[in-house]
């Protein structure tokens, strides 16, 4: 047993360092590591996150979009209770992941110069834009106007709280159907 | 002190975090976003694997195991595995059965939130799974030795992996990094950063003394016992700091109980010298 535990020890560290590395035939293998079993441990670096990502989005009526830009509010200023309890943490780190995996995305179809529908194709069935459009959706559901046909979403990066610069939009849906 | 001195030690600050993680969870799971139309869709999340596994029986298996019904009794299924490691005495069946059933349980959800999960869970797993080897009935002498280096070792390859990160940025590096991380609504802190606009000399030492204390973080093994000492604490207040300026408090309760372990080595190097 002890031989076993070393085995499985070793191996796990073995692979946890060799994952530090940014190599690109790595880049692959890392995909298929579903659980996280082999950490990267490159916490708000090399490129910190100095930016805040929100979800905004709009109705329309058939052809007539019928509200304005309306944001899913998701982040909240720290109070000291998140720090014994921050559920809230998970949804702002599982949009995080979801447009860094949709950036990903862009920067890979326009690698093989991909048209831009066969691209916009590649986003919209992606699980990280699905995810967000099942959010809007459900927010739209249980916040908004019920007469609307179309819903569009856009995913927006602002630099900061006191900053002056001017908050981006990173990626807009077309519109989706919702019902 | 024992080894199983240090590692009821880990497992102690283990179970306090992950009793939090796991309320977390199912606060969540409670506002339906593990629903079918919640942020954690399983409907969604699982079209990644659906070539692997497709409509395949293992397909099928975490279906009942991930939707929202399964998810949540997977939640309670870990909570229960976490009270009974307090409980139950270590190295019996129960405590043997209890450990395994969480890392089964840890692995799932792992995978569940292979969106929105972070560092601490891996850590959190790490330490799961050396509690499984360390305290169950499988556990020698040896073996839990084996706990602690890999426990300590995984501990100082984060922090100086991140240091390294860190010093290859140019943000980190000019004194940037801080400042603009506390400015953010996602991980920053109003106050926090309106004390730190334009202090310069500040946000560059706080971004130096950062990047420096991880990549020398390993040295608590085989420094002298001061020294040792002097990084760990840093180490604490560094997570707490963290805690609550940024509100990461997994990151807090996963790290800190790597700590018995690193003292092990400390100790075991200096045994050894």
């Amino acid at each position: 047993m002890d031989i076993c535990v070393a085995f499985i020890f070793g191996v796990w560290l073995l692979i946890s360092i060799i994952w530090q590395f940014q190599f690109k035939s790595l880049t692959t293998i890392k995909e298929f590591d579903f659980i996280g079993i082999f950490p990267n441990w490159t916490f708000f670096a090399p490129n910190p996150g100095t930016s805040d990502y929100h979800i905004v989005y709009r109705l329309a009526q058939n052809d007539t979009v019928i509200t304005e830009w309306t944001e899913i509010p998701l982040i909240s200023y720290r109070t000291y209770s998140n720090s014994v309890w921050n559920p809230e943490k998970r949804k702002v780190k599982l949009l995080i992941d979801c447009i860094n995996a949709l950036i990903k995305t862009v920067q890979k179809c326009r690698k093989e110069n991909m048209s831009d529908l066969y691209m916009t194709q590649n986003l919209c069935t992606s699980v990280p834009y699905l995810l967000i459009l099942n959010a809007v959706t459900k927010f739209h559901q249980n916040n908004t106007d019920k007469n609307a046909t179309h819903l569009q979403f856009t995913l927006v990066e602002s630099f900061g709280i006191g900053s002056t610069e001017a908050a981006k939009p990173i990626i807009s849906s077309p519109f989706h159907r919702v019902r | 002190m024992y080894y199983y001195e240090y590692l009821y030690v880990i497992l102690l600050l283990f179970v306090i975090g992950q009793v939090f993680t796991t309320s977390e969870l199912l606060f969540l799971h409670l506002k339906g976003e593990y629903s079918s139309n919640g942020f954690f869709s399983w409907k969604i999340i699982r079209l990644d694997i659906n070539t692997l596994t497709g409509d395949s029986r293992i397909g099928n298996i975490l279906d009942n195991l991930l939707d929202a019904r399964g998810f949540v009794k997977l939640v309670f299924m870990k909570l229960a595995c976490l009270i009974i490691l307090v409980a139950a005495a270590p190295y019996s069946y129960l405590f043997t059965f209890a450990s395994a059933t969480l890392v089964l349980c840890m692995l799932l959800i792992q995978f569940r939130s292979m969106y929105g999960g972070d560092g601490s869970d891996q850590m959190s797993l790490i330490l799961a799974v050396s509690i499984f080897f360390g305290l169950s009935m499988v556990s020698s002498p040896v073996i839990q030795k084996y706990c602690f280096y890999f426990i300590g070792l995984q501990s100082c390859l984060a922090y100086s992996t991140s240091g390294i990160a860190k010093i290859l940025s140019k943000k980190w590096r000019s004194g940037d990094a801080v400042y603009e991380i506390f400015n953010t609504g996602s991980y920053g802190n109003k106050t926090i950063s309106n004390l730190l606009k334009n202090k310069k000399y500040i946000n560059l030492f706080l971004c130096w003394a950062v990047i420096i204390m991880e990549i020398i973080f390993p040295l608590c093994l085989i420094g002298p016992i001061y020294v040792s000492f002097a990084i760990l604490l840093w180490g604490f207040t560094f997570h707490l700091l963290n805690v609550i300026v940024m509100g990461l408090n997994s990151f807090f309760w996963a790290f800190t109980a790597t700590y018995p372990a690193l003292i092990f080595i400390m100790l075991d190097i200096k045994n050894l010298i």
